[in-house]
């Protein structure tokens, strides 16, 4: 994919948010491109930044929110810096978002018709039957039977993968370049989410456009995308293609991610879970940010924060110990048994 | 909403037997108050000869043409005859203030003119008496000198003061606190003395007022007369003669100020009497309780409407800014809103009144200043909920415009609890007001309101001697009114909700 331009490049980006106990540094150094058609994903645990990476690419933070270092740009324009209503051109046009809750992302006082027909009318010339015509036309792309009918309907009266199924036709109604796909998956039930990842992965060969899909679920992620950013505590901890990051893991974090979905082609007893919670984003440890709940943590990732490392090509760690996990691995493993 | 939908709320809505009762409440009282005029004739107080006219009319016969336009000429010589004959004089005496303007006479003629009007009451007898004090004031202005020089005691200063102060020429405070501040004083005196010349010209002007306005009253005159001598030509008498009446009745109504509002009095105890054929209703406190009711669903349907439209617009604007804006300006006008929230309502409704005065609107008033904060913070709540629902989020996700998202995204979802709570509160404020005429500062004495005629039962509600519900008449029709009313509205109010509850729609 690489041998593409990129159509966003995202250059240590960092993202705090100013709160009554202190800053918050809800994202602090990520580096990535995206590239025309490809699928990124951002994995990781509840409150490592992911929601707060994809809305300082929308500029939709909170008004305690601020970007004080990095770039965002797109298509060779710098996000943080454009005007306002060159934002809101941007916004649903060239980059759109999907929210985890399709209960609460529609809005209930009007149809499902009324809302995709708001989206096409924004940022493209057509009267309100041609909206409205194209509407049917997009509910019936991402598989809404009798979508006729149910233009009409209001949110309420969908199933929630219908919604989700609504909320995808909408963002894609301006043939955005980048969608944005935050969790979208997460609140249905697993025959569905398997439904919308197809569906999605189907448009997105018919219209072309670049994901990026926000996750806490690795299993998920082989499926999607082509390569993926392991977050935690605001830092991206390990970064490279998806197949390496898989049968590769080199970081504790991704490795004990990994371990603790069910998995058929690994031959495991037990599922491994992290120890511990994540802490409370002022309470990071000093040095590594998960050397606190990692199995390999020696003094010296208490007291040093470890810069990201490249392992190979397109492919980083940000550990202190990566050649040891291989080993340490094998023997946690056999103390298993 | 399609045509489909449409069909559908409206079924629900039929279906919902507590709605179509509300709705049927409500389009009764609205039905009673728009046919009060006559379903309740208000007793208009007629002039003797306008009424004879009248009753000569109703009952029309030949040989009574001659009675009617007597009558005719009668009233004309009550309301205009004077007019007539005093405008010569009037006119003259509008001729020589222009003279006098321009100095072609004297004031002493002029004066001369106008002493013999006052006498006989063709004009006011201040003009007369102003016009020649403010020849004295030259006086005045030597007493102020010397009582400055000291040759004049202070006593002496005051009485000479005291009629110039009586007369509106020099401020009365001056004169009441004179012996205060008596330096001070002396100063504003003399420069109110000094505009003498001003004075005199308001007084010269409000006379040609006086005089123009002899003008008006001589056309009316002249018409009236004109009519009436067609009238006597007329070849339909008694067509021409009804029209004629009904004009001059209604300048006679105009002109007396006539308020139906005002319930009549209709005997002269105060002691309740029981419903009868006259009045089927009873009598409470002299009034007719029927007449009461019925005129009292307009009062309440003012009340009501007008205080809660005017408290929810306050309520909306001060609700929906503090929530838009935040920060401080949140933290002030809610602090604000807590502060009018403390205060008890009746008594801050009955200082505010006793302040402004009593009376139907000054009551309003006070309900309407005390009255906006439920909204304030119901809408201020809705829209601070709605402002981080996803939906916001992901409508701006969409490149919507903020104004766009604020009226299209936020007040749907936010407005029609308003709406529903104001519809609710309209029943409400009735009992309010109803309260407020209890306590002795809601409408004033004999005003057409359900809270009044309970009032009136207030002394009576335990009825006489062994029979206490002896004038249970004097609580139940105008309670149940009150009852009804409010009923009405919180059953609207509940049918509104389930309208407009988008969850609600299937
Ligand atoms: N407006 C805000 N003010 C203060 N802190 C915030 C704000 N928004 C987010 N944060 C903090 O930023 C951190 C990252 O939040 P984020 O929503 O990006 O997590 P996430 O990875 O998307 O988690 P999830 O899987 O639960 O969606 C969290 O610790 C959160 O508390
Ligand atoms: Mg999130």
């Amino acid at each position: 994919m690489s041998d593409k331009e990129p159509i966003l490049k995202v250059k240590n980006l960092k993202t705090y948010f100013k709160t009554e106990d202190g800053i918050v540094k809800a994202v602090n150094g990520i580096d990535f491109d995206l590239c025309p058609g490809e699928t990124l994903a951002i994995v990781g645990e509840s409150g490592s930044g992911k929601s707060v990476t994809s809305l300082s690419i929308m500029r939709l933070l909170d008004t305690n929110g601020y970007i004080p270092e990095g770039e965002i740009i797109y298509k060779g324009k710098n996000v943080t810096k454009m005007s306002d209503s060159e934002m809101r051109s941007v916004r649903g046009n060239e980059i759109a978002m999907i929210f985890q809750e399709p209960m609460t992302a529609l809005n209930p006082v009007f149809t499902i018709g009324e809302q995709i027909t708001e989206a096409i009318t924004l940022h493209m010339k057509m009267n309100e039957e041609d909206a409205k015509t194209r509407a049917v036309d997009l509910l019936r792309k991402v598989g809404i039977p009798e979508p006729e009918k149910r233009v009409d309907q209001y949110p309420h009266e969908l199933s929630g993968g219908m919604r989700q199924r609504a909320m995808i036709a909408m963002a894609l109604s301006c043939n955005p370049s980048i969608l944005i796909a935050d969790e979208p998956t997460t609140a249905l039930d697993v025959t569905i989410q398997a439904q919308i990842l197809e569906l999605m992965k189907d448009l997105q060969k018919e219209f072309g456009m670049a994901i990026i899909f926000i996750t806490h679920d690795l299993g998920v992620v082989a499926e999607m995308s082509d390569r993926a950013i392991v977050m935690y505590g605001g830092e991206t901890v390990e970064q490279g293609d998806i197949v390496n990051i898989y049968k590769n893991p080199r970081h504790p974090y991704t490795w004990g991610l990994m371990n603790s979905i069910p998995r058929i082609d690994i031959d495991t007893e037990r599922l491994w879970a992290i120890p511990g919670v994540v802490p409370s984003p002022l309470n990071f440890p000093k040095g590594c940010k998960f050397s606190n709940r990692c199995f390999l943590a020696s003094d010296k990732c208490k007291t040093d924060h470890p810069g990201l490392e490249t392992i190979e090509n397109d492919h980083f760690s940000r550990c202190w110990h990566i050649d040891k996990l291989v080993e340490e691995v094998k023997k946690v493993r056999a103390g298993d048994k | 909403m399609n045509k489909e939908e449409m069909k559908r709320t409206l079924k629900k809505f039929v279906k919902n037997p507590s709605a179509m009762i509300g709705i049927g409440l409500l389009l009764f009282f609205v039905v009673i108050a728009i046919i009060a005029p006559y379903i309740a004739p208000p007793v208009i107080p007629n002039d003797a000869d306008l009424e004879k006219i009248d009753n000569l009319l109703n009952d029309y016969k030949e040989e009574n043409k001659d009675m009617i336009l007597y009558y005719f000429q009668s009233y004309y010589d009550t309301v205009y005859g004077f007019v007539e004959m005093d405008y010569e004089s009037v006119k003259e005496l509008g001729q020589a203030v222009e003279k006098y303007k321009d100095k072609e006479i004297t004031k002493d003629d002029l004066i001369a003119v106008i002493q013999p009007l006052s006498e006989y009451y063709i004009i006011d007898y201040s003009y007369y008496q102003k016009l020649t004090d403010v020849d004295k004031l030259d006086g005045f202005l030597d007493v102020i000198n010397q009582y400055k020089e000291g040759t004049v005691s202070e006593e002496e200063f005051e009485k000479e003061l005291k009629p110039f102060a009586e007369n509106g020429f020099v401020t009365y405070k001056y004169f009441k606190e004179f012996d205060k501040k008596p330096e001070k004083y002396i100063k504003r005196i003399e420069s109110e003395v000094s505009k003498k010349d001003d004075l005199e010209k308001s007084i010269l002007n409000s006379i040609t007022d006086e005089v123009n306005s002899y003008d008006q009253r001589m056309i009316l005159a002249g018409k009236y007369k004109e009519k009436m001598e067609n009238l006597k030509v007329s070849s339909d008498f008694l067509n021409d003669a009804k029209s004629f009446y009904k004009e001059v009745h209604k300048t006679y109504i105009n002109s007396i100020n006539f308020d139906p509002y005002l319930m009549p009095n209709v005997n002269m105890t105060t002691q309740p009497q029981p419903p009868s054929e006259d009045h089927p209703f009873g009598v409470s406190n002299s009034k007719d309780i029927y007449y009461g009711v019925i005129w009292g669903t307009r009062t309440g349907f003012k009340i009501g409407l007008v205080v809660v439209s005017i408290a929810t617009v306050i309520g909306l604007f001060i609700g929906s800014v503090s929530a838009y804006f935040g920060g401080w300006i949140d933290e002030i006008m809610m602090r604000i809103t807590d502060i009018f929230m403390s205060i008890p309502f009746m008594l801050s409704a009955m200082v505010l009144t006793t302040i402004l005065g009593t009376g139907l609107d000054k009551v309003m008033i006070a309900m309407v200043v005390f009255g906006w904060m439920g909204t304030a913070r119901l809408i201020r709540g809705n829209i601070l909920q709605a402002k981080n629902e996803q939906y916001v989020i992901a409508a701006k996700a969409l490149g919507v415009a903020d104004w766009k998202i604020i009226i299209k995204h936020i007040l749907p979802n936010t407005i029609f609890p308003v709406v529903v709570q104001a519809s609710m509160r309209i029943g409400s404020m009735v009992i309010t007001a109803a309260s407020l005429s209890f306590l002795g500062v809601g409408a004033p004495q004999g005003y057409a309101d359900w809270g009044s005629i309970l009032t009136y039962a207030r002394d009576w509600m335990l009825g006489g001697g062994d029979n206490p519900f002896q004038f249970w008449y004097t609580i139940v029709y105008p309670g149940t009114a009150m009852v009804l009313f409010v009923l009405a509205w919180n059953l609207v109010g509940d049918a509104l909700r389930d309208i407009f509850d988008p969850k609600l729609r299937m």
